[in-house]
C-alpha cells in the first residue's frame, strides 16, 4: 500500500472527474465549464437558478463565474472554491467571492468528504443560491472582506450554523 | 468540624433548596472522614495502565470492541459513571450515535461494481475487494486511500476520532483497522498511538497535566471537587481548577484578572487615559498639573485641556481667549481622582502582597538551612532531641505566607467595587471588608511573630531553647487558628453568600494532604476542630508520631463546605 503519491491520486480523480463535465448529460444541470486550463484549477460557470414556486426571483438569468483550485492533496483535502466577483448577493456569501458552506472546508467542523466530487458541490451551491429568499450579504462582510484580502477562503476559520439555506 | 459546619449560618441557608444533597453528603464525611479532593498522582508510565483500567471497565460492561470503548470513552470526558448514566436512560444505538461511533448519515452506503472488484468513492478506481476497508460504519475505500487519508488526519492533529471518509458520516474510525493501515510509517503511528495515549488526560475532565516547566510527564486525577491545590511529585503545586499556580484563598477568576492586571500594568493606562491627553501638534501626552484649562505641551503647542483643540496662548482663570468648548468642571475632575485612587489601592494590594511573596521565597530558603542544621544537631547530640516544632512552625509558616500574600489578591477584588457591584452593597461591603481586614492583620501579626522566632531558632538552639519552643509552638498553633478562621470568614460569609457570582477556593490544608503515593488515594485525616485547638493551645506536637506529616495537624478546613460542593455541577460528559 502507499505505492501511489497523493498527486497521483489527485490527477486521476481530477480528469476522472473532467471527463464527466465533457460530457452534456452528465454535468450538472445549470452547470458548464468555462475552462480548465491548467487542469488543477477550473472556472466554473453557475447560471442562477430558477426560483421555486411562490418563492422570489432572485438570480433568474444571472451567471456566476466559479473558481476552482485543486491541490495535490485533492480529494483528501477539499479543493479551494470560491465566486469569482462579482458574487451572487446572499448571506452566506461574502462580496470577495467567499462561501460559507460546511462541505467545502475540512478540519473539525468541517463537512468535506473525499468521496464528494466537485458535481456534488456545484449541485449544492445551486441549491444553496435557489432556497435564498432574500438580497443580503453577510453580516460584517467588508470588515471580513478586508481583513482577508487576497487570501484563501480555506484559512478562515468558519462557523455552519444555518442549515435551511 | 462538625461542629462548625452548624454554627454556620450562610452555609445552611444555602443549602436549603438542596437538602438532600446535603445530608448525604454529610453523612458520607462522618462514615469516612474523608475530604471532598481526593487526588493522584499519576506517572508518566502509569498513564497507559490507568487508561486501560477504563478501557476494560467499558469493554467489559458494553461488550464492544477497545476502539469503540475508546471513543466512547472520549465523548464523555473519560467519565464511566456518565457514559453508563446514558446508557441506562438511552439504549445502545443512541449512545453510539451520539458519541460518533456509528455513522450519522442517512445515506445507505452502496458498493458499486461486480463481486469482486470496487469502484473506490475516492480515487474512482476499480480495485480487487480485499484490498479494500470499511470502518465498521460501511463506508468502503480502497486501502491506498484509506492509508492517505489517515496520514493526512493523524498530521492534521486529528488522531483521535479520526472520521471516516463517507459523506456527512463522521463515524470514528476502528483504531485496529487504521494501525495496519499506517504500519508503513513508524512516525505516524507512533504519534497516533501517543495522541491515543493522551486522550487520557488532554480529554478528561478530572485529569490534568501536571504544569511544571520543563514538563515533568505527570499527570495529577482528582475524585470529587475540583477545587483544590494538589502538589505533583515533582514538587510543584498548582490549582487544579484553573491549572495555574496554587492561588487560595483568592478564586480563580480573580487570579486571573490579577495576573492580566500585573503583567500589563493597565493601572498605569487607566492613569495616562484618565490624567493626560495628546498634544494636537506632536502627540505627547500631557499632563494638566493644575490651573486653568490652557496647558502647554513642551513642543510649545497651547490647548484646551477640555476638547484637546489648539488654541492660543493668551487667556484668564475660566477661558481662553477666542476659543469656547463649554465649560468645564466636575466629569474630568472626578475622573481623575477616581483613577488616582484606584492607582492608589492597586499600590497598596500589589506592594503587600510582593512582600509576602517575596518572604514566602525567603522562608523557604532558611526552612532548607535550618532542616540541615537540626539534621546535624540531631546527629550529633548523644541526648535524644526532637526538633520537630521547629520544622512544623516552618512549614506552617511558609504556608501561611502564601495566604497572606494570596489574601491581598483576594480582598482588591473582594472589596474593590467591580467584581461583585451588583451583589454586595456598598454598606455590607464595608462591613466585610472590616471583618475581614480584622481577622488578616491578627494573621499577618502573628505570621510576624513567628517569623521573627524561627529566625533566631537555628542560633538558640541548645541554649534558652525550652522557652523559644513554648513560644515557636503556641504561635504555630495560633497561625493554624487564624487560617482556619480566615477560611471561614471567606469561604462562608464572604464567597458563600454570593447569590449570582460563584466563588470557589480550594480549601485550606491542601498542603499537608499530600503524599506522593499513588496506590491509595490521598486521604485526609479527620481534622481537628477548631474549638478543640482552642482548648488545647499549648498541645505538644512533638508528641506526635515522627511518621506524621509535619502539618498532618492542621487540615481542620477539608470538606467543610461540602454541602456546596454536592450542588457543583460535575464537569462531565455532555450530552449535546
Amino acid at each position: 500500500m502507499g505505492t501511489r503519491s497523493p498527486s497521483q491520486i489527485a490527477m486521476r480523480r481530477i480528469q476522472s472527474e473532467l471527463a464527466d463535465w465533457l460530457l452534456d448529460d452528465r454535468r450538472p444541470e445549470g452547470c458548464q465549464l468555462e475552462s480548465f486550463e491548467p487542469l488543477m484549477s477550473w472556472v466554473v460557470v453557475i447560471e442562477g437558478p430558477d426560483a421555486a414556486p411562490g418563492m422570489p426571483k432572485l438570480y433568474n438569468g444571472e451567471r456566476f463565474r466559479l473558481r476552482v483550485n485543486f491541490s495535490d492533496r485533492y480529494p483528501l483535502d477539499p479543493p479551494e472554491v470560491y465566486f469569482i466577483p462579482p458574487s451572487p448577493v446572499h448571506p452566506h456569501i461574502y462580496s470577495n467571492g467567499h462561501i460559507c458552506l460546511d462541505i467545502l472546508y475540512d478540519g473539525d467542523n468541517g463537512g468535506w468528504s473525499p468521496a464528494l466530487t466537485l458535481g456534488k458541490v456545484a449541485i449544492s451551491l445551486r441549491s444553496m443560491l435557489a432556497s435564498n429568499t432574500e438580497l443580503k450579504r453577510p453580516p460584517g462582510d467588508q470588515e471580513y472582506c478586508a481583513r482577508t484580502c487576497g487570501r484563501s477562503p480555506k484559512q478562515t476559520r468558519w462557523e455552519f450554523e444555518d442549515d435551511t439555506v | 468540624m462538625d461542629a462548625s459546619d452548624n454554627d454556620d449560618f450562610s452555609n445552611d441557608v444555602q443549602s436549603d433548596d438542596d437538602l438532600g444533597y446535603y445530608t448525604e453528603s454529610e453523612e458520607g464525611k462522618q462514615d469516612q472522614g474523608v475530604s471532598e479532593a481526593i487526588w493522584y498522582v499519576i506517572d508518566a508510565n502509569e498513564i497507559s495502565a490507568v487508561q486501560e483500567k477504563a478501557l476494560q471497565d467499558v469493554m467489559g460492561i458494553m461488550g464492544c470492541s477497545r476502539s469503540i470503548a475508546r471513543t466512547l470513552l472520549m465523548h464523555f470526558r473519560w467519565s464511566t459513571e456518565t457514559l453508563f448514566g446514558v446508557l441506562a436512560e438511552r439504549d445502545k444505538d443512541e449512545l453510539y450515535k451520539l458519541a460518533s461511533v456509528t455513522s450519522r448519515s442517512t445515506e445507505i452506503p452502496s458498493c458499486s461494481g461486480s463481486q469482486a472488484e470496487v469502484a473506490c468513492g475516492c480515487c474512482f478506481c476499480d480495485v480487487p475487494r480485499e484490498e479494500t476497508s470499511d470502518m465498521g460504519c460501511g463506508h468502503v475505500f480502497c486501502n491506498d486511500c484509506w492509508s492517505q487519508h489517515c496520514k493526512v488526519q493523524i498530521k492534521d492533529g486529528r488522531s483521535r476520532k479520526l472520521p471516516c471518509m463517507g459523506v456527512k458520516c463522521g463515524a470514528a474510525c476502528d483504531e485496529e483497522t487504521v494501525r495496519q493501515l499506517i504500519s508503513d510509517d513508524q512516525e505516524i503511528l507512533a504519534r497516533f498511538d501517543r495522541s491515543l495515549l493522551e486522550s487520557y488526560v488532554e480529554d478528561n475532565a478530572m485529569v490534568r497535566w501536571c504544569p511544571s516547566v520543563p514538563h515533568c510527564g505527570r499527570a495529577i486525577r482528582v475524585e470529587g471537587e475540583v477545587h483544590c491545590e494538589p502538589e505533583c511529585s515533582c514538587g510543584l503545586r498548582f490549582c487544579f481548577a484553573c491549572g495555574e499556580e496554587a492561588h487560595s484563598p483568592c478564586t480563580c477568576e480573580m487570579w486571573k484578572q490579577w495576573k492580566e492586571k500585573c503583567h500589563d500594568d493597565s493601572e498605569t493606562k487607566n492613569w495616562m487615559t484618565a490624567n493626560t491627553k495628546p498634544c494636537p501638534k506632536c502627540g505627547k501626552p500631557v499632563e494638566k498639573n493644575g490651573g486653568c484649562n490652557l496647558v502647554m505641551c513642551t513642543c510649545r503647542q497651547a490647548f484646551c485641556w477640555l476638547c484637546g483643540a489648539a488654541t492660543g496662548t493668551s487667556h484668564t482663570w475660566t477661558e481662553i481667549s477666542g476659543h469656547s468648548c463649554g465649560r468645564y468642571k466636575d466629569e474630568a475632575d472626578r475622573r481623575i481622582d477616581e483613577a488616582q485612587r484606584n492607582v492608589k489601592r492597586y499600590m497598596h494590594y500589589y506592594t503587600r502582597w510582593e512582600a509576602h511573596m517575596k518572604s514566602s521565597k525567603a522562608e523557604a530558603e532558611t526552612r532548607t538551612s535550618t532542616q540541615e542544621k537540626i539534621a546535624a544537631l540531631e546527629d550529633n547530640t548523644s541526648l535524644l532531641k526532637d526538633y520537630s516544632w521547629l520544622s512544623q512552625a516552618q512549614e506552617q509558616l511558609f504556608h501561611a505566607r502564601r495566604v497572606l500574600g494570596y489574601s491581598y489578591v483576594y480582598a482588591f477584588y473582594m472589596f474593590g467595587n467591580a467584581m461583585f457591584r451588583e451583589e454586595i452593597t456598598p454598606d455590607q461591603n464595608a462591613i466585610n471588608q472590616n471583618l475581614f481586614e480584622d481577622q488578616q492583620q491578627q494573621l499577618e501579626a502573628e505570621v510576624e511573630r513567628l517569623s521573627g522566632l524561627v529566625e533566631m531558632g537555628p542560633e538558640r538552639i541548645g541554649k534558652v531553647e525550652d522557652q523559644l519552643r513554648l513560644q515557636v509552638i503556641n504561635s504555630t498553633i495560633n497561625i493554624n487558628k487564624r487560617l482556619v478562621n480566615l477560611y471561614e470568614l471567606i469561604e462562608n460569609d464572604l464567597l458563600g453568600s454570593l447569590q449570582f457570582s460563584v466563588g470557589y477556593i480550594a480549601p485550606y490544608g491542601g498542603k499537608s494532604t499530600l503524599r506522593p503515593d499513588r496506590a491509595t488515594p490521598t486521604l485526609t485525616t479527620p481534622a481537628l476542630p477548631a474549638s478543640k485547638a482552642q482548648d488545647e493551645d499549648l498541645v505538644d506536637l512533638t508528641g506526635l508520631p515522627s511518621s506524621e506529616p509535619a502539618l498532618g495537624r492542621f487540615q481542620g478546613r477539608e470538606g467543610l463546605r461540602s454541602g456546596d460542593a454536592a450542588k457543583r455541577p460535575r464537569r462531565s460528559g455532555s450530552l449535546d
